[in-house]
């Protein structure tokens, strides 16, 4: 090739593939209005300090515990790595993931995510896997999740998955072209409104209560994975009245717990002992807590978290503190504007209309 | 395997490096496990179709070679058996579903079609007639033949090759030519420009008007019409600009299928630009030996007998002409719609020849007609004959009448803004990407004249061929309707 024509060609293809990364960022969504969740993933990569427990699994868990409220009261580092219907074998490759950064003292998994092992909608899988950075554990997330008719080519470039946007762009695509902003308090999705519990459909019966065998081997992965680091394995079961959490799911867990020394933590049992009160601490009528249930709930898992070998009261370091009381003053700004529109048009504005 | 899937283009992608690695006596061989491998994609049993083809013309053809004389019955029999084939898999339901209305049977079968039957088979049995006819040897080797029966683009949307074209690209030797390459990627591009910019957007909301006539009259009778045609062209010239691209990357040249059709200023000239390879096809094996047939003969002196010379000389031309479109009509669908269409197509063709006299006389007598505007008023008048007639297609023999009639009733008064535009699923940003797609082709069509726009861009200095290349990738990268959300979709001539 000709000396002349080497600079021109390098120069084209390089703008040629920053005009098509380019695109890509405005196409892919944002997740900065009424959906969030798609946010919470990757908001984990901008921490830079490390955290002693770690939530995995889904909204149960990602609506229902504070943070915040574990440092305030407890001094306990946390992070949430949760998002929505995440799959048990999706919080076991984040969790692999999360050991590339850090090496918490303790993972709490919420066992909901064991009573379905396939994904129902893509959109979830999307929320879940577009915000993982690249690396192995991404990439079998990905092929162990995919629903029909996905492909991992659209993963690797999500503009193929998203081009149909361009018909509706909106502002908040070119507001967050470069920098987003952080909708999660170290993954917490906080809802400030309230609906108390009302008619919950009635449990409907099932004919087979075994979970998925596929969902028991990412289970044992997990519990491996963590024996392997040196963490501490809870299991969790949240306080959410719906979807139904069957006695014979519960027994089953439990059994396992036994049978490998696992702490199992059914909160709906223990909704007394947390005192939640289903008329004010929940925001869509039992499902998931509101900012009042989960700090609520972050206090319970405070005494527990708190006995963990390793697990500290860590609000004396200068620098943790100092990153906590900024990520604290953040969260009573948003409970507080959330507070003040709740009474005053008795919902949420972002999560009705887009901002 | 479809075109438009990750699929193919990895398949071709990998193809295409491996096919300028190996050496290239090999190429070919290459091509035939590539061609057979893209075949399988569709499940092993569909091999065995194109495989019996092969088989069955290949030793007809070599034994037809070495005749002195050769035999006709044995032409007879090659052209039976794979005709055969074709009408059995294609047609049984279409004959099922005439005896089931008579008899009030209910019988159907449920046969996939193999892919691209009527592509290959018509290539393999105008080889087999070539061959017969001495027009050249037939080939010794099999395998060879297998590539040209299977050769894995034309497979899919044609074009119809002849094998005496066909044998010098296939089997040459194809050093990587960066222009070619390039050019052929160009193609590519613009075929999938056509489908998945326009075909696939315009499809479902033709698809939903042709379906519901009693909700979709007067002036969506217009829009159907004209997107009806849309739809055909966009689908079917993309999948074979994709083919002949695919073709050129590969170093192998095929025969073009299109000629700028909506150029034309008579139906006839129309014909001889659309879907070219068929109509030539249908020319030269089906027209010309009607033509020259013992029937025409005898029906031609019967007809100077009763009705004069002049009426003798035409009867060969009217049988071999209504022979042709009645093979046209039901190789495009096995339905009477299908039928009708063909026979609609030769009777306005068979009119407008009759009234030459009458138009040379008006050429001669009005000086306007030479002039650029009166031309203009040919092509459009054409385009809208061509879109007329595509109706027979789609709506049984009299709703063809009562919705022009519907259509030119409600001329002055309809309106298209009446909510139902609503209901054919295509929002206000794809209205406009379907407006702007359609314009783009149309001016390319213009500016570039009898040249292809390829051509005028291999023109341009470097940095402008870039851009409109670029551009255009852009527009099938973000416009373009695949992905999830869409069905893939077939190209609609693949069912041929």
């Amino acid at each position: 090739m000709k000396a002349k024509w080497k600079i021109p060609l390098i120069l084209t293809a390089a703008a040629s593939l920053l005009l098509l990364a380019g695109l890509q960022r405005l196409l892919v969504p944002k997740y900065m209005g009424k959906v969030v969740e798609g946010s919470f993933i990757e908001e984990y990569y901008k921490e830079d300090t490390p955290h002693d427990v770690i939530f995995l699994g889904d909204c149960e868990v990602y609506e229902n515990i504070s943070p915040v409220t574990l440092w305030r009261e407890y001094g306990i580092t946390s992070y949430i790595r949760g998002s929505a219907q995440q799959l048990i074998a999706q919080s076991y490759y984040l969790l692999e993931d999360t050991l590339r950064y850090e090496t918490p003292k303790a993972v709490v998994f919420n066992v909901s995510a064991m009573q379905q092992y396939e994904q129902e909608n893509e959109t979830y899988n999307r929320m879940t896997l577009d915000g993982m950075r690249w690396s192995s554990s991404k990439w079998n997330a990905i092929r162990e999740t995919m629903t029909d008719g996905e492909h991992m080519l659209e993963y690797l470039f999500p503009i193929l998955r998203f081009h149909d946007r361009w018909k509706e762009l909106e502002s908040d695509d070119l507001r967050y072209f470069f920098t987003k902003k952080q909708v999660s308090h170290n993954g917490y999705y906080m809802r400030a409104d309230v609906r108390p519990v009302g008619n919950l459909p009635v449990e409907r019966r099932r004919r087979d209560y075994s979970f998925d065998d596929r969902a028991w081997e990412y289970l044992d992965r997990i519990r491996l994975l963590c024996e392997q680091n040196g963490i501490c394995l809870i299991l969790m079961k949240a306080p959410s009245l719906y979807p139904a959490w069957y006695e014979q799911w519960d027994a089953q867990i439990r059994e396992y717990a036994q049978e490998h020394g696992l702490q199992y933590q059914n909160c709906i049992e223990a909704a007394d002992e947390i005192q939640i009160d289903f008329t004010q601490d929940t925001y869509d009528g039992g499902l998931h807590m509101n900012v009042y249930g989960a700090e609520k709930m972050s206090r319970y898992w405070g005494k527990i978290l708190s006995e963990i070998p390793g697990v500290e009261d860590r609000r004396t370091d200068e620098k943790l503190a100092a990153v906590w009381n900024a990520k604290g003053e953040y969260y009573d700004a948003m409970k507080a504007q959330q507070e003040q529109e709740f009474a005053q048009f008795g919902y949420l504005v972002q999560f009705y209309t887009e901002e | 395997m479809l075109l438009v899937s990750y699929k193919f283009a990895a398949f071709f992608a990998g193809l295409a490096v491996v096919y300028y690695s190996i050496p290239r006596r090999y190429q070919w061989v290459l091509l035939l496990a590539a061609s057979y491998l893209f075949y399988a994609g569709g499940g092993p049993v569909y091999l065995l179709y194109p495989m019996a083809t092969t088989l069955s013309v290949w030793l007809i053809a070599r034994r037809l070679s070495a005749m002195e004389r050769p035999s006709k019955r044995l032409l007879l029999l090659g052209l039976l058996l794979n005709f055969g084939i074709l009408a059995v898999l294609k047609y049984t339901n279409f004959a099922l579903g005439n005896l089931n209305r008579l008899a009030g049977t209910d019988y159907s079968v449920s046969w996939v079609l193999p892919l691209g039957i009527s592509y290959y088979t018509f290539q393999s049995m105008g080889y087999l007639i070539d061959v017969y006819h001495g027009k050249y040897k037939a080939e010794p080797n099999l395998a060879r033949f297998a590539l040209f029966v299977s050769f894995f683009p034309q497979m899919t949307a044609g074009p119809i090759n002849r094998f005496d074209a066909m044998k010098q690209e296939l089997f040459a030797e194809h050093r990587p030519d960066s222009v070619r390459i390039w050019t052929g990627a160009q193609r590519m591009l613009t075929g999938y420009f056509k489908k998945l910019v326009i075909a696939d957007r315009i499809g479902p909301a033709v698809s939903a008007i042709i379906a519901s006539p009693e909700v979709f009259d007067g002036p969506y009778v217009l829009l159907g019409m004209l997107g009806y045609t849309v739809w055909m062209y966009a689908d079917f010239a993309g999948g074979i600009d994709i083919v002949i691209g695919a073709a050129q990357i590969l170093g192998i040249r095929m025969t073009e299928n299109f000629d700028r059709p909506f150029a034309s200023r008579s139906l006839a000239e129309f014909w001889r630009r659309w879907h070219m390879s068929l109509m030539q096809w249908l020319r030269e094996y089906i027209f010309f030996p009607a033509a020259s047939s013992r029937f025409s003969q005898k029906t031609a002196a019967l007809f100077q007998k009763w009705f004069g010379k002049k009426c003798g000389r035409k009867a060969p031309v009217y049988i071999a002409n209504l022979t042709v479109w009645l093979i046209a009509g039901i190789w495009h669908g096995a339905s009477w719609n299908f039928v009708v269409w063909g026979l609609a197509n030769c009777v306005v063709m068979l009119i407008s020849a009759e009234l030459t006299g009458v138009y040379r006389k008006f050429r001669k007598r009005f000086a306007f007609t030479g002039r650029k505007w009166y031309r203009c008023f040919e092509v459009v008048r054409t385009f809208l004959l061509f879109c007329w007639l595509e109706m027979f297609e789609y709506y049984p023999f009299m709703t063809v009448f009562a919705m022009t009639a519907n259509l030119a009733a409600s001329l002055a008064s309809g309106s298209l803004a009446d909510g139902r535009l609503q209901l054919l699923g295509l929002e206000r940003a794809d209205w406009l990407a379907l407006l702007i797609s359609v314009l783009l082709l149309v001016l390319s069509g213009i500016l570039t004249g009898e040249k292809r726009i390829s051509a005028r861009i291999r023109r341009s200095p470097a940095w402008m061929q870039y851009a409109a290349v670029f551009g255009l990738f852009l527009a099938v990268l973000i416009t373009g309707v695949y992905g999830r959300g869409y069905e893939a979709s077939q190209f609609i001539y693949n069912q041929f």
